[in-house]
């Protein structure tokens, strides 16, 4: 096995979706190949970390009803916007560690839920939906930006600024949000924008960590 | 052997394992009219060609310590710029001539990518460096993190994104697909649209096009300003909000209200136009909308 092939079934390999064969053959390359069982232990790292993050479990649609109830209680005139609605960016804020795990694995059958959005078990208790979804997302981008600093060597020095100035740009604007919040807090058209924002930022994120891999 | 033969012998062999400098290529292969090509360059230029031949031919300058891997098995063909070291540090560039209808999966990290003129769908991905796909390309997925991203052409589904950098998809139609953090976002001289999602944080957003009977546009923004230019004769619902922005439509219409109470300045403006059908919303924080008619 060449390098090349080895690092073309890297990601099977610590996937465990190799069959025997090539799990041998891999096996064979990394104990005489210092670089690639270095950039397979790399990946089982960030693979590590991806595990770490919380579980997923499936939307309640009764939940979704709940919030946007509350929501109307607290804005009974309110007209739902053409936006599939700011419970959307809420879905998609809890289906980030879904998201951040195809990051760092690459697209697979393991750990995707068979339909649907997902939500995180502390969004779906939480009292507050929003502060949830917030929460949710910060760990997210947390767990991101730690997995980017792992690969900050392999990054140069005028991408990483380039990334942290966007992502300064992005929490500017999510505090310029949040001001507006603060003014008007059951604004289903602000809650949508503070989500989205949010799911912006860790998309970049993402962006970044699957394109420095390349 | 004389001590002489055995020293050129050995000079020879180490000149073709690994070339000291900089490498011109030419190389082609047979392929597929329509498989898939995989291009990886991890610095420099990658430009891709589409033309008649049923065959991938790579041409350019290869950088230090980079080899040129060139596969073809069955309907796939791959070509790799291979560097021992850091591949960021050592750029190639290089051109590939594809089959027309091809489907190509460009990946970077640091280079430029050009595509012109291939027909099947197209996947450009790079950090570094801008993205540029022309010709009638049908599908086209294109991202940068740093760098400009310019999608032209007939395309009818596009998938764009960017974050720094200005974002362009001129001449599309069907599904859009576009979004920036800092970068303005344009589609402009499009055809007619059945979707078009387009957000930024920052950035501004510019749409030019038609909307088809059941289309859904969805145009959001913090701060950056949205300015859609539609054909007089559209038929659609809009819902058009902005916390702090400012409303101006060329549609005559100028119902505002105010969901969030006299104390705030939230404006919010629904109306239909051609006794409606496509879904328009547009959402802002601050940066101001404006509807023109074209």
């Amino acid at each position: 096995m060449t390098c090349d092939e080895a690092r073309d079934r890297i990601d099977d390999y610590v996937d465990g979706a190799l069959d025997e064969a090539a799990f041998q053959e891999m096996e064979l390359h990394l104990a005489g190949c210092a670089q690639c069982r270095a950039e397979e232990r790399s990946l089982q790292a960030l693979l590590a970390h991806a595990a770490a993050l919380p579980r997923e479990m499936a939307p309640s649609r009764d939940l979704w009803a709940g919030i946007e109830a509350r929501l109307d209680e607290a804005r009974p005139t309110w007209r739902r916007a053409g936006w599939a609605g700011w419970g959307a960016g809420l879905a998609a804020a809890a289906g980030v560690a879904l998201a951040l795990s195809t990051a760092l694995h690459g697209p697979g059958p393991a750990g995707r839920p068979a339909n649907g959005p997902t939500l995180a078990p502390a969004a779906l208790r939480s009292e507050d939906p929003v502060a949830s979804a917030e929460r949710e997302y910060a760990r997210a981008a947390a767990d991101l930006m730690s997995a980017l600093e792992q690969q900050r060597d392999r990054l140069p020095p005028e991408t990483l600024a380039s990334v942290e100035k966007d992502l300064r740009s992005i929490d500017a604007a999510l505090t310029e949000v949040r001001r507006a919040l603060a003014t008007d807090p059951a604004n289903p058209g602000l809650n949508h924008l503070l989500t989205s924002t949010h799911q912006r930022k860790v998309e970049v994120l993402q962006q970044v960590l699957k394109l420095s891999r390349t | 052997m004389s001590r002489a033969i055995i020293v050129a012998v050995l000079a020879l062999s180490v000149a073709a394992a690994r070339p000291a400098r900089a490498d011109q290529v030419d190389v082609r292969k047979p392929a597929a009219s329509d498989g898939l090509v995989e291009i990886e360059n991890p610095a420099g230029s990658v430009r891709v060609i589409g033309w008649s031949n049923a065959e991938v031919a790579v041409s350019g300058t290869l950088g230090r310590r980079a080899n040129l891997g060139f596969r073809v098995v069955g309907t796939r063909t791959h070509v790799e710029v291979e560097v021992e070291g850091n591949p960021h540090a050592t750029p190639s560039d290089i051109e590939v001539h594809v089959p027309a209808a091809s489907r190509v999966s460009v990946e970077s990290f640091a280079s430029s990518i050009t595509v012109t003129d291939v027909t099947g769908p197209v996947t450009a991905e790079t950090v570094n460096g801008a993205v540029s796909v022309s010709g009638s390309v049908k599908e086209v997925s294109a991202e940068s993190v740093n760098g400009a991203v310019d999608v032209s052409g007939a395309s009818t589904r596009v998938h764009a994104g960017t974050v720094n950098g200005a974002l362009t998809v001129k001449g599309a139609r069907g599904e859009v697909e576009a979004n920036t953090v800092n970068g303005e976002l344009r589609v402009v001289g499009g055809g007619v649209f059945t979707r078009a999602h387009l957000e930024t944080v920052s950035g501004s957003i510019r749409f030019e096009g038609a909307l088809g009977p059941h289309a859904d546009l969805q145009a959001q923004t913090v701060s950056g300003s949205v300015e859609l230019t539609l054909p007089a004769s559209t038929a659609a619902d809009f819902t058009v909000n902005t916390f702090s922005g400012d409303i101006n439509t060329d549609f005559g219409v100028a119902l505002y209200r105010n969901p969030g109470g006299r104390h705030s300045p939230q404006k919010e403006l629904t109306f239909s136009i051609g006794g409606g059908g496509a879904k328009v919303a547009i959402e802002t924080l601050s940066g101001s909308i404006s509807l023109r008619k074209r």
